[in-house]
């Protein structure tokens, strides 16, 4: 059995990629560490620690919005640059990922390469559109929706690693929301949902985005299922109708803790909660402007 | 590794402000090597981050000992309730937790403490809405909560006046 | 006169005795303090609900260096017993033996192995192969009375140690059915009927500290037993029964101990260190994971409860039938008093004269019920106190005024008290202390209830307000014992040793607030040991609501007897008679001149008269005096998910005088909150196979801060005459009330009644539509 024999603990990001080449597929970048902690020894060999490389901030670069992969979930909830109401789902997802422990370790980049089915942030990343920036032989931008067609993890090449998430900034008129079902208030969603809205100076939305977490083993994309919105007012009525329209269409997977006839139907209610307080802060954005 | 004979690597952590290396197995987690090294505070509760008993501040942010490798803490300064006092000279979170009766069986107690310790660090007014949040990973089976959110509340207080008398460093 | 004046120590909320060593993270339980040499022992568990070992094979892991010793059924002593950490002769069935060739539900034991380090024990728990042969399980409680259901218990040497029903040949693990007055009549006559079923759930106790314990055999060839236990005294007595060895050359010390519930009510592991420890000559160590704590420890047993309820037009309980199915799974720890205590503790609330109750206790291959805080109370408060709710739904009637009406009060008596008791008749008593009224009258103005029982909600998030009322006991009347030893030290300083057995809850430093009462000192001269076998008199133990009221009676009886020779010592040393002087303030008072314990301690050890001034004392009771509470709860239901919320939780108690009223406070807050946490999210959830899938807090989902409700604790003073000072017990009761109150509220804010516990989103959605 292979186990694991060394620490490494670069101070650049030249060097963590060395080392991560070196490694030749044995070696694999830590963070938070709280998923990699349970599968100890599994084909690693040396563990690069990539908490000391300064991309755990978020700026706005270049029309913009970047956030450092290292940046902790517990500063992001806090984070007062995506405290704005076109970004706001991903502060909120990061706010009610685990406990505040957990949060003060988990990574935004360890939370979609460790992705599982209960994650939130990066629900709340693919309704916002985001990409993320691969380093390694080939660095480029990769949006996130490719990542996740599969466990983003099986997506990235030995060597790689995702050094920063990226946001558009969101223009007028837009909201985000991200909405949780969970039984206590630590605990992994029963069903989760976050949607961007962007509406028209009439109000009716003009664009949306909505995905879906927990239900299935991969994050679903609801946006269409959403589609009857646009052009639209994001009125009760017509909202119901998408939370009735996902509930019949969306196909849950097993969970040991509810029936998939439950989960469909409050997928399709946090979806239409997510929808409306998106509309309502995109209709606050408007106003503040 | 020939054989599999165990690697072992040197962990360099300044512990409740006395620094000290550690040689473990690469694979050892940090709960494991503070127990083994006397501090007696650091509880095993769970092994997978959920209750908070082993809790300890890594650079006065609070984290699992239980979720993190030893090796993770290289260069990192630790603090356990070791570091805050003692039970004849207590720190104020201490006391207050023994005053406002939040202490049953005590073995979260330690966890509660610093996980105080590290709110009241990054917010000394808290509401009740923010100490419940500031303490949610730590879980207690005894006292149904309320009396330790009393503690944090009156630690608080007393951390500010104990401010205010020094002049504040705030 | 104020209660604060009456004393000076009891009634005041003094610091816990241990509270400033454990906040600061002193090395004071079990795994803080490990002997050297010490070996690890790992279990390796049943996978399987039901089946028999046809083989074993411990070669491969025997061979591995550094494997001590491999325990099987084949090299252990075939001791029948029970595990329930009970008086002698235990009533729970003796179907149990340290290891077995059939194993009974998943986690069940199949062998155990003590090595150089715990992965190792755990390489060779891995390397032991077992062929099994599987037998069809029992996996729901309906079914395990049915003719021709897999026998669990089909072993010809399970057999019960007192005089009570026991067929295993059928899957019963006890039967009572006991009846007074006609009940049949009554209820058939009566001009409101309510036939309820409901049905609770498996829970697990989750202490923060999981079961650990170390055995070490010392240099006399004697067994020295550290350990997490609620009970030190039936640890050393059922350990040397499961080892066959003499009491004599066993010592159990019980350090400080990280939670217990009931959970550590069990000898559960501390036979297996033993036997280690003997076959090794090494110290060894064996602590369960979180996930053995949930599959291999003790549950709260599940029960199906119905009660019929006949009652007259006015509102009047005219008669009460209840009957109790309970599940207690694959062994019988606690089945028949667990199941006893459902009548018992719930039936005697309401003044009725045609009271019937019927009991079957029965075998299943799911995980197996224990003594767990409330006690069967807890299962039967559920059903009674929501059947009440219908009842007054049925009759248009307040459900506090249908209280008010029915529930017994000071000097009333119930035929149950001597109908019923733990496995066998009971004991008659009269009420003596009742703040029951007034519980009820508090509780309801600190929850606004007359104004929020007006409220009806239409949109989707709907509030509403439900209520119950609940008793238990303190102590088991002529069965339970308490005893403590007091000396004098030369400071004017006091040991007291109790068996009783503080597990977090404060019984110390009640104790020691007891004992400084008595003798006239502030409680820091009281140094309270709890608990060692060698060193510390007996003590039945820290359960069935017992310690403040039983064993506190020991503590103040030992320490009167201190007083007195103290006095008699000062009489003489002041040269006036006994009767002049008392002890106040750490002083002898009343002579010609001031005159300290010290002095009087110094003066007994080294000049006149030498003796050490000591004093042991026994206490035994004839009254369980029940505490009374009123509960009442706010929830507000979201009618599009399920999700229930508890807004506010109201709990007022009458447990006499609270000898340290922030304990007593902080007794009632955590089993409330724990309450709340059965009922809504707590919850054990089965394969198929019988096998847990969620042995983890990650999905065993206990409250958090965050999920804290306003929870309001309202201590309703009364004085109980049998009780220390006044004093009867608090720390069950409180967990009684939420699956009640909670289900009565949600019926309240959507019409909907739900039959089954917990109250998950999605079982409040179902019921809603």
């Amino acid at each position: 059995m292979v186990t694991v024999q060394k620490f490494i603990y670069p101070t650049t990001l030249g060097e963590a990629l060395e080392a991560l080449s070196a490694g030749r597929g044995k070696a694999r970048a830590i963070a938070g560490g709280t998923s990699l902690v349970f599968h100890r020894g599994r084909s690693t060999e040396a563990y690069v620690d990539i908490t000391r490389l300064g991309i755990d901030r978020v700026e706005s670069l270049e029309g913009r919005i970047e956030v450092g992969a290292c940046a902790r979930l517990g500063a992001l909830a806090q984070g007062h640059d995506l405290l704005v109401p076109g970004l706001r789902a991903l502060p909120e997802a990061a706010a009610c990922a685990g406990s505040t422990a957990v949060r003060n370790a988990v990574t935004l980049g360890g939370s979609v390469a460790g992705y599982k089915r209960w994650s939130d942030p990066p629900i709340a990343l693919l309704a916002l559109d985001a990409s993320v920036h691969l380093e390694g032989p080939d660095p480029r931008d990769v949006p996130l929706a490719d990542l996740f067609s599969a466990h983003p993890l099986s997506k990235l090449a030995a060597g790689e690693l995702i050094t920063a998430v990226l946001l558009e900034p969101p223009g007028p008129r837009t909201g985000s929301a991200f909405v949780k079902l969970r039984r206590t208030a630590v605990d992994y969603a029963l069903a989760s949902a976050a949607a961007q809205v962007v509406l028209d100076e009439q109000g009716r939305v003009a664009d949306l985005s909505l995905t879906l977490g927990a239900v299935r083993p991969l994050p679903t994309d609801a946006t269409d299922l959403a589609g009857e919105l646009l052009g639209a007012e994001p009125t009760e009525d017509l909202l119901a109708q998408v939370a009735e329209r996902i509930a019949q269409e969306v196909e849950p997977g097993q969970d040991m803790r509810a029936s998939k006839g439950y989960l469909a139907r409050v997928a399709g209610v946090v979806a239409e909660d997510a929808l409306a307080t998106a509309a309502a802060r995109a209709r606050e954005e408007e106003s503040d402007a | 590794m020939p054989d599999g004979a165990p690697a072992t690597i040197e962990v360099d952590i300044i512990i409740n402000g006395k620094a000290q290396t550690f040689r473990v197995d690469p694979a050892e987690v940090a709960l494991d090597t503070l127990r083994d090294a006397g501090l007696a505070s650091v509880k095993r509760g769970c092994d997978e981050g959920d209750c908070g008993s082993c809790s300890i501040l890594v650079d006065g942010q609070l984290m699992r000992a239980c979720l993190l490798y030893t090796g993770q803490l290289h260069g990192r300064e630790i603090t356990t309730v070791e570091g805050l006092g003692t039970a004849r000279q207590p720190h104020p979170i201490q006391r207050a937790f023994v005053e406002a009766g939040a202490v049953q069986c005590g073995y979260c107690t330690p966890g509660m403490v610093l996980a105080t310790s590290a709110l009241l660090d990054s917010c000394p007014s808290p509401t009740d809405e923010q100490i419940r949040q500031g303490l949610d990973g730590n879980l207690c089976r005894c006292t149904g909560y309320v009396k330790i959110v009393d503690a944090v509340r009156q630690a608080a207080a007393e951390l500010r006046s104990g401010r205010d008398r020094s002049g504040g460093d705030r | 006169m104020s209660k604060s004046k009456l004393w000076n120590v009891v009634g005041t909320s003094v610091h816990k005795v241990d509270g400033a060593a454990l906040a600061a993270g002193a090395p004071l339980f079990v795994d803080d303090e490990l002997p050297r040499d010490l070996l690890f022992a790992a279990v390796k568990w049943s996978p399987h609900a039901h089946a028999r070992i046809t083989s074993m094979d411990t070669s491969r892991a025997e061979a591995m260096d550094g494997v001590h010793v491999v325990l099987t059924y084949k090299n252990v002593p075939r001791v029948m017993r029970t595990t329930a950490g009970q008086g002698h002769p235990e009533p729970s069935p003796y179907d149990f033996t340290t290891l077995d060739s059939k194993v009974r539900h998943v986690g069940d034991r199949v062998a155990a192995v003590a090595a150089e380090t715990p992965a190792l024990a755990r390489a060779a728990v891995e390397a032991i192969e077992v062929e099994y042969e599987l037998l069809e399980p029992v996996l729901e409680i309906r079914s395990a009375l049915e003719k021709g259901a897999p026998v669990i218990h089909d072993e010809l040497d399970a057999a019960m140690p007192i005089v009570a029903p026991y067929e295993p040949g059928r899957n019963l693990a006890a039967h009572v059915a006991v009846a007074v007055g006609d009940p049949p009549a009554a209820l058939s006559k009566a001009h409101q009927r309510v036939t309820a079923e409901y049905e609770c759930h498996y829970a697990q106790h989750c202490p923060m500290e999981p079961h650990i314990a170390v055995a070490a055999p010392d240099g006399y060839g004697r067994l020295i037993i550290r350990t997490s236990t609620q009970v030190p005294f039936h640890v050393r007595r059922i350990v040397a029964q499961a080892c066959q060895i003499p009491v004599r050359d066993i010592r159990v010390i019980k350090p400080r101990i990280g939670g217990g519930f009931g959970a550590k009510q069990e000898v559960l592991i501390e036979d297996l260190v033993a036997l280690l420890a003997l076959r090794s000559g090494r110290p060894v160590k064996l602590e369960y994971t979180r996930a053995e704590e949930f599959t291999s420890a003790r549950t709260r047993h599940p029960a199906v409860v119905t009660v019929d309820l006949g009652l007259s037009a006015e509102g009047d309980v005219e008669g009460m039938d209840m009957k109790v199915l309970l599940n207690t799974g694959a062994y019988g720890s606690h089945a028949l008093t667990v199941g006893c205590n459902c009548g018992s503790k719930v039936l005697p609330l309401y003044k009725c004269d045609h009271v019937g109750f019927a009991l079957d206790s029965v075998y299943t291959n799911l995980p197996v019920g224990g003594a767990y805080r409330g006690y069967g109370a807890t299962q039967a408060a559920f059903a009674m106190e929501c059947a009440m709710d219908e009842a007054a739904a049925k009759l248009g009637m307040d459900p506090v005024e249908l209280r008010q009406r029915n529930t017994i009060g000071p000097g009333d008596s119930s035929p149950i008290f001597k109908a019923l008791g733990e496995g066998t008749e009971g004991v008659e008593q009269a009420i003596g202390s009742c703040g029951l009224a007034e519980c009820i009258a508090r509780g309801a103005q600190a929850m606004d209830w007359s104004a929020k029982r007006q409220r009806r909600d239409e949109g989707r998030l709907r509030r509403g307000v439900g209520m119950c009322t609940l008793m238990q006991g303190s102590s088991i009347p002529e069965v339970d014992l308490g005893a403590a030893s007091i000396k004098l030290n030369e400071d004017g300083s006091f040991n007291l040793l109790v068996g009783a057995t503080d597990l977090g809850t404060g019984s110390d430093t009640v104790m020691a607030q007891i004992a400084a009462e008595v003798l006239g000192v502030t409680p820091d001269r009281i140094l309270v040991l709890s608990s060692d076998t060698d060193v510390t008199p007996f003590d039945v133990g820290a359960y069935a609501s017992s310690t403040t009221y039983l064993s506190g009676m020991a503590a103040k009886k030992a320490a009167a007897g201190a007083r007195r020779q103290i006095l008699e010592v000062a009489a003489r040393l002041l040269d006036v008679p006994a009767g002049d002087l008392s002890l106040a303030e750490g002083m002898v008072k009343g002579g010609p001149r001031p005159l300290s314990l010290a002095d009087v301690a110094l003066s007994s050890l080294y000049a006149e008269h030498q003796h050490q001034v000591q004093s042991v004392a026994s206490h035994v009771t004839q009254k369980s005096p029940p505490p009374f509470s009123a509960h009442f709860a706010e929830v507000e239901v979201d009618t599009a998910t399920g999700m229930v919320r508890v807004l506010k939780y109201v709990a007022a108690v009458d447990c006499g005088t609270a000898i340290n009223p922030l304990l007593a406070e902080g007794q009632v807050e955590g089993a409330v909150l724990n309450g709340i946490g059965y009922a809504l999210t707590e919850e054990y959830l089965f394969d198929r196979r019988g096998k847990m899938r969620n042995p983890t807090f990650k999905h065993y989902k206990v409250l958090c801060t965050a999920d804290l409700p306003e929870l309001v604790t309202i201590l309703v003073p009364s004085y109980e005459a049998t009780g220390p000072f006044g004093a009867k017990s608090v720390s069950e009761i409180g967990i009684n009330g939420p699956l009640p109150a909670i289900n009565n509220a949600i019926f309240h804010a959507t019409g909907a009644r739900l039959r089954r516990s917990p109250f998950t989103p999605e079982r409040v959605l179902a019921a809603l539509e």
